[in-house]
């Protein structure tokens, strides 16, 4: 091109500067009001503001100095002379409200170092107490300032390890207009003004809120309910790392420095909800028998649910008829298996809430839980099924869940399965004896191995994948899905040996999915990963992706061969 | 149009330097422009993209490849689907790669995204280019911008003033 790059900012629109600016940290943001006459009403007509405190607080721990102490050694002070994180911010808020700019969008990052210039304590004395009373105070100036009282979005974030801010909920100056709500590490306990005279919904509104989210919040029990009956447009809700204690004292120190997790019931009407997010923290007293109280959620809106943790007691009170998506996570390692095991649900349990979706998500720890307990139900609407997870080493159930789960999904039309082999000591142990050395072990491989290598695949007989276990081919596969929907197979995993369960798995589908269109099958990581797709209506198969293992070529091989076999078509791989 | 694959719709995407690249239908409809166009039916033919070059052009489907969600069998299950945190993880990651180009590149993409009306892809040229900028002296941002100081000395000095707390 003759003219030079055009690379100045300049030359864009005001409103595309605007959108551009809205990401600059306040104080830069300001600063560009002098550079020139067309710059300067550009930023406070963002209506985006971010307050952080983090560089302040940066700013006082770098002005930390050693003092010799009169006795010996040093005493640690801080050149602390007031806090600025707050004028600032109220100047930033005074200069948005003089040029009458609309804010709609306030992200407030609190960090307490930042204006009470201590690290907080594990334990609170009067004097912290303050500091902790500081944290509430910015929050409420800067909530409180008219420029912020049209706000949409609203976030909230206090640092982990910091102590939490405690907004009032009611009033909140901004619920009014309020859209968006998230909250990370807050309180969401009802003000002291609440007592047997005054409910705690007084005082509490919010019309137009569609979206809150909770993460790493303590909820005291029932205000929870509070809030979101408020919110009569509320659709979706978020809840993460949440800690749903029972209502105590709030100045006991168990409750400032509570676990997250559910450690009362928690009950939820929510009839306007479509989306809800849940999960749950990982903290290990989560295995204590208490740390299960019971999850009860009435939401006949909802329409995708996800859940991330241990399997809890969860349960759903009302027909969700309009539910299409559930992706659910149990697949949390644990030290203390036993545990898990004696205090938690049997996967299929919580999936009996969750019959009618339209598409399941399952990511578990093996795919043998699925047996465990109570019988799987029927999912009589699903069309696409994925599964995440490991499987034993010669394990019998493991054909058993596999034939379970195509038992309860008879109108599946796709089915997503990303198995692996759980590390196994048998079969390290077999791996090693099978010759002296690394170099033997894969001069052995090579040598079995080597005649049926990709160029030889023609040759490969399909014997060499042995059946799968009585429990899948006993029924004389009769199921429903594989005889009437199921036209779209994707298998992901590592190859491990020729004859392993996802090779002898691939085969069976391949063979007895009477109306299957397309196999995907993915081998390998991530990053080196090739690909094998299937096209069975004109008998297409495409291979790509990088260069692959031996035992993988072989196991590419086996399913390949079946797919030509069955297809019926003559045409070798490509 | 063309279509390749059965139940799959092909979008040809012309730049005015003559290239034309062919992209599903679905991932041209993570432009709002475009999208605009397909369901106005304006798209019977290829579709001409004014002022932005092949290269660019290039770059913006190769982002949208990327970030297009992907379909399950059924459309309707795969509508509001809530993305995996692994995967949006890696999508992080891939972005943070895909941004690194020279500053007029970033230039172009951002006047690509604003005219193609790519929400992700605006937000993250106008976050990049906000962090090479934000760390500078008010001077260099000045230079980064090729803005001259209009003002008169006086009226600085009120602004400043009005300002202050940002200069200190």
């Amino acid at each position: 091109m003759a003219a030079a790059p055009d690379d100045r900012l300049s030359v864009l629109p005001d409103d595309l500067l605007r959108r551009i600016l809205s990401f600059t940290p306040p104080k830069t943001g300001a600063s560009t009001a002098v550079l020139s006459r067309r710059w300067r009403p550009v930023w406070l007509r963002s209506g985006t503001l971010s307050l952080d405190s983090e560089p302040y607080a940066a700013t006082i721990r770098a002005t930390k100095y050693l003092e010799p102490y009169a006795y010996g050694g040093y005493i640690q002070r801080t050149s602390y002379t007031d806090s600025l994180f707050l004028p600032d911010a109220v100047k930033v808020l005074d200069a948005l409200r003089r040029a009458t700019a609309d804010l709609k969008s306030l992200t407030l990052s609190l960090d307490k170092s930042a204006y009470s210039g201590a690290k907080p304590y594990r334990f609170m004395d009067e004097k912290e107490k303050q500091k902790e009373e500081a944290h509430d105070r910015v929050g409420g100036v800067v909530l409180a300032h008219p420029a912020a009282a049209q706000l949409e979005e609203l976030r909230v974030r206090c640092r982990p390890d910091d102590y939490r801010y405690r907004p009032w909920l009611a009033p909140l100056p901004c619920a009014a207009t309020l859209r968006v709500l998230d909250l990370t590490r807050c309180d969401i306990h009802p003000p002291p003004t609440a007592t047997a005279t005054v409910p705690l919904s007084a005082g509490i509104f919010f019309p137009c809120l569609t979206d809150l989210q909770l993460r790493g919040c303590v909820i005291s029990e029932g205000y929870l309910q509070v809030v979101v009956d408020a919110a009569p447009a509320l659709t979706n809700l978020v809840l993460v790392n949440v800690s749903h204690k029972p209502a105590v004292e709030p100045d006991s120190i168990g409750w400032i420095f509570c676990r997250p997790g559910f450690r009362a019931r928690l009950r939820l009407w929510c009839p306007t909800v479509t989306a809800f997010v849940l999960e749950a923290s990982a903290h290990k007293e989560e295995l204590e028998p208490w740390a299960n109280p019971g999850i009860e959620l009435d939401m006949p809106s909802l329409r995708s649910f996800r859940y991330k943790g241990f399997p809890v007691k969860l349960s759903l009170m009302s027909s969700t008829p309009a539910l299409e998506r559930v992706d659910l996570d149990v697949s949390r390692e644990s030290r203390h298996e036993y545990r898990v095991q004696q205090y938690y649900e049997p996967v299929s349990r919580i999936l009996a809430s969750f019959t009618g979706t339209r598409a399941l998500k399952l990511r578990l720890r093996c795919i043998e839980d699925i047996i465990v307990g109570v019988v799987l139900p029927t999912f009589p609407s699903l069309e696409l099924l994925e599964v995440e997870g490991h499987y034993k080493y010669m394990n019998r159930h493991t054909g058993a869940a596999m034939a379970r789960l195509l038992n309860s999904c008879p109108a599946m039309s796709e089915l997503r399965l990303r198995l692996n082999m759980e590390r196994d000591y048998e079969y390290e142990c077999k791996i090693k004896n099978m010759g002296g050395g690394p170099f033997a072990q894969s001069m052995e491989r090579f040598n079995r191995l080597g005649p049926m290598s990709s160029v030889h695949r023609d040759i490969v007989q399909l014997g060499g994948v042995s059946e799968l276990p009585g429990s899948l081919t006993n029924n004389n596969c009769a199921f429903s899905c594989l005889q009437k929907s199921l036209r779209k197979v994707t298998l992901k995993f590592k190859a491990m040996e020729v004859n392993c369960f996802q090779v002898q798995l691939a085969k069976f589908l391949v063979e007895n999915a009477m109306v299957l269109r397309r196999c995907k099958s993915m081998m390998g990581t991530s990053s080196h990963q090739t690909t094998l797709t299937s096209n069975l209506q004109d008998g297409d198969l495409i291979h790509s992706g990088e260069e692959i293992s031996r035992t993988q070529q072989v196991a590419f091989g086996y399913i390949s061969k079946a797919f030509v076999f069955y297809s019926g078509a003559l045409r070798g791989p490509d | 149009m063309a279509t390749r694959e059965a139940g799959k719709k092909m979008i040809m995407l012309k730049s005015p330097d003559g290239m034309e690249f062919e992209v599903e239908e679905a991932v041209a409809m993570e432009s709002q422009t475009i999208r605009k166009m397909i369901e106005d039916d304006c798209a019977d033919t290829a579709i001409l993209i004014p002022n932005i070059n092949s290269k660019i052009l290039s770059r913006v489907i190769e982002y949208c490849n990327k970030h297009v969600p992907t379909t399950g069998a059924t459309g309707a299950a795969a509508s509001d689907t809530v993305a995996p945190a692994a995967l949006a993880e890696d999508l992080k990651i891939w972005d943070a790669e895909f941004i690194k180009v020279n500053r007029a590149t970033r230039f172009n993409l951002i006047q690509a995204a604003s005219y193609l009306n790519i929400k992700g892809l605006l937000d993250l040229t106008s976050q990049t280019t906000i962090d090479t900028i934000s760390d500078n002296s008010l001077e260099e941002i000045r230079s980064f911008l090729s803005t001259k100081n209009d003002y008169l000395p006086e009226e600085e000095q009120t602004i400043r003033r009005e300002n202050q707390w940002a200069f200190q």
